[in-house]
């Protein structure tokens, strides 16, 4: 039967109008009913995101000495896959990166199964990380030369503390943890929000092959790099208080030692020392006694250091003035079923003034018990012990001080002299500071601003007065009677300074026991000085806990005085004070006469 | 003259061949043109790229070259040179009170000489 042309024309046309129909059906299913599905398989395809790793800040000194920063190395990585000389590239590999050839080799015949089942060589082999730029770049000139393949080299960088050991238990460390380096310990730690710095991200796409097209970028969020943090220590300060105590370790062997130098008007921290310590960028197998940032952390018994803190009280109530004269019972002084003695001679009596100079426990119990509980312990949280003192490190405590319904009866004899109290190193400092600074203690500060990567001032850290302690005149007083404590009839004479008018007081602080009570000859010995006496600009604590004296008294005036002594003349010599003459001549005989006493 | 007679000439119709052309001069430029800037577009990007590696070896370079300086004059590194390299470093000598000299700021009076006194101070011995 013949089909007529016309039949066979309208056959053909519906075959092809339903061709078309179909791939038309097709295309509104693929660019309409599942066009979100493909449009994001097409993303995932073609578009990626790059992370733009910020860098972190830098922690310097206030001269802008770096303290802590970042160092790029590489990571060696091999892509297996495209190696055509695996002996050559192995050998390469172990000599310029120091591994042995068999591992090496190893790692490079390291197979891996693909999704699809096959195995085939491994195209990520990490070789070696926190390899140095120069050892990358010659390993890279001879991969080149030597025309092998295979060789990728991942940006990396390490935190690097070229003053190694100086400072550490302030600047601290870091650690490499998920999302990056964080901040573990010290200024690392407290500041860590500001170091750390915000990463970028770049969207882009890729071509088939996988590589990077530029010219699609889409969006960008620039890394926002980490800022400076600018401490208010001073390089060069901290030189000579390491090297002077160090020397003075050297000679005394003590258990642990730590000095703090502030500036009283403003509360800087300018060096801060611990001993014992341990180098930032070497850290495996460091004790945690070394870490420990013992001016913060640890509690102390202050001893005789303390005695400022009664007397300021007893001045400021009114109950005594410096030339009140109060019988110290030659040296036995009965009080609650116990005896209370004089550590070096009885005195019978002795003004306010010559308590302090000849730091008479007795004299001084007598100013506790006259304040009365409640009146004493009012005034020492007043001097800030018993609470942080506020400085921007991390680990700080806050000592012990128990509320009076918690003393004891002989408390009120005890506590005037350093004893019954947790103290730590800075809140010692700190409460001298605040006699120095004319009865206005401030907060302590280690921090002295913060600079973003652009150079900008994010923060900066005025000085915080925290309250009036005592009045001007009250600290006035107890300035001229801690002045005597360094002259030839006070406790402190190797304490001065040629040229200058030096103010402290000592402490000798019997050990307590862990069983409870004390321990018979071991002290901990400090002094706590700040010159010139009239305008402080340094106010220095040195302390040893549990020194092997030799032949040298164990007694903070004999010990820790004469390494105050040596920290400040270099120290004052470099913050350029002028020394008063007249001074100059009476420290020279002083020291004469000190010398001829000590022979 | 008969139709026959007439010249049977076929005139080219000029004007629509040169808006024919042009149309298609301009859309084939165009398209070259267009052609030849993305590849100016890529040919950037890839520019951009290598400048960015450029300043990003750059960067990598500077940080370590501040960073050897940092270590090497370290108070930490300089105190280790000057016991290590005692021969060849240079010999420090610790300025006592008997070697500094102090300016004393005194206010000239009339008549006296402006040249500043000096005086070497020190602890009676």
């Amino acid at each position: 039967m013949a089909v007529s042309s016309r039949k066979r024309a309208v056959c053909l046309g519906a075959c092809v109008a339903f061709g078309f129909t179909v791939f038309s059906l097709r295309l509104v299913d693929l660019q309409v009913a599942r066009a979100d599905f493909y449009k994001v398989l097409a993303v995932e395809k073609h578009s990626t995101q790059q992370t733009i790793y910020a860098r972190r800040g830098a922690v310097t000194d206030v001269k802008g000495v770096p303290l802590a920063s970042n160092e790029p190395v590489k990571t060696v990585v091999i892509d297996a896959s495209v190696i055509r000389h695996p002996d050559a590239m192995a050998e390469v590999l172990s000599r310029h990166l120091e591994l042995p050839l068999a591992q090496v080799r190893d790692r490079l015949a390291r197979q891996k199964t693909g999704v699809d089942g096959k195995t085939g060589p491994s195209p990520y082999i990490v070789i070696k990380k926190e390899v140095p730029e120069q050892v990358a770049e010659a390993l890279r000139e001879e991969v080149a030369k030597r025309n092998l393949r295979g060789l990728v080299f991942e940006q990396d960088s390490v935190r690097v503390y070229p003053n190694g050991s100086m400072l550490c238990h302030v600047v601290g460390f870091v650690s490499r943890m998920q999302g990056g380096l964080k901040g573990v310990e010290g200024v690392e730690r407290s500041m860590d929000d500001y170091l750390k710095g915000h990463d970028g991200v770049r969207f882009t796409e890729r071509d088939r092959t996988g590589k990077e097209m530029p010219a699609f970028r889409h969006l960008e969020r620039p890394a926002r790099d980490g800022a400076t943090v600018k401490l208010t220590v001073d390089m060069v300060l901290q030189d000579i208080v390491e090297s002077e105590m160090d020397a003075a370790i050297k000679q005394f062997r003590p258990k642990m030692a730590t000095c703090i130098l502030v500036r009283p008007a403003t509360g800087e921290i300018l060096a801060m020392v611990n001993r014992p310590h341990y180098n930032l960028n070497q850290r495996e197998g460091v004790a945690d006694e070394a870490r420990k940032n013992r001016a913060i952390m640890d509690m102390i018994e202050p001893g005789s250091t303390f005695k400022v803190v009664t007397t300021a009280a007893a001045l400021d109530a009114k109950l005594v003035r410096p030339d009140t004269s109060i019988f110290c019972e030659h040296g036995h002084y009965s009080y609650g079923g116990t005896v209370l003695h004089d550590s070096h001679h009885g005195y019978g009596d002795l003004t306010v003034n010559d308590v302090i100079v000849k730091s008479s426990n007795i004299g001084v119990a007598k100013m506790g018990v006259m304040l009365g509980d409640q009146r004493l312990y009012e005034y020492i949280r007043r001097f800030g012990f018993g609470e942080r003192t506020g400085v921007q490190l991390p680990g700080e405590i806050g000592g012990i001080i128990h509320p009076p319904h918690r003393w004891s009866k002989i408390s009120i004899t005890h506590i005037p002299m350093g004893h019954e109290v947790g103290a730590t190193p800075m809140q010692v400092v700190s409460a001298l500071c605040t006699v120095a600074n004319r009865g206005k203690l401030m907060t302590p500060q280690i921090i002295s601003s913060i600079t973003s990567a652009s150079g900008e001032t994010i923060a900066t850290y005025p000085p915080v007065e925290v309250r009036q302690v005592v009045p001007p005149e009250v600290a006035e007083a107890l300035v001229n009677a801690l002045k005597e404590v360094v002259s030839k009839k006070g406790t402190a004479a190797l304490a001065h300074v040629p040229g200058f008018s030096v103010a402290g007081k000592t402490g000798t602080a019997q050990k307590t026991s862990p069983n409870g009570g004390y321990e018979h000859g071991r002290y901990v010995v400090s002094f706590a000085g700040f010159l010139p006496a009239e305008k402080p600009e340094l106010c220095a604590l040195v302390l040893m806990d549990d020194p092997v004296p030799g032949n040298t008294p164990n007694y903070g005036g004999y010990i820790a005085a004469p390494v105050f002594s040596k920290i400040a003349q270099r120290a004052v010599r470099y913050l350029n004070l002028t020394p008063n003459p007249d001074l100059i001549k009476v420290s020279g005989a002083l020291a004469q006469n000190e010398e001829g006493r000590r022979r | 003259m008969s139709s026959n007679r007439r010249r049977n000439a076929n005139l080219l119709p000029v004007a629509r061949i040169l808006l024919v052309g042009t149309l298609l001069l301009t859309v084939g430029g165009g398209a070259l043109f267009y052609v030849n800037a993305k590849n100016e577009v890529h040919r950037n990007g890839q520019r951009k790229k290598e400048l960015e590696r450029e300043l990003l070896a750059l960067e990598t370079k500077d940080e370590v070259i501040t960073s050897r300086i940092a270590k090497l004059s370290s108070f930490d590194s300089l105190r280790r040179r000057q016991v290590q390299e005692r021969d060849v470093f240079a010999k420090l000598v610790p300025v006592t009170d008997n070697l500094v000299v102090r300016l004393q700021d005194k206010v000239p009076t009339a008549g006296e000489s402006q040249v500043r006194t000096v005086s070497n101070l020190q602890p009676a011995r």
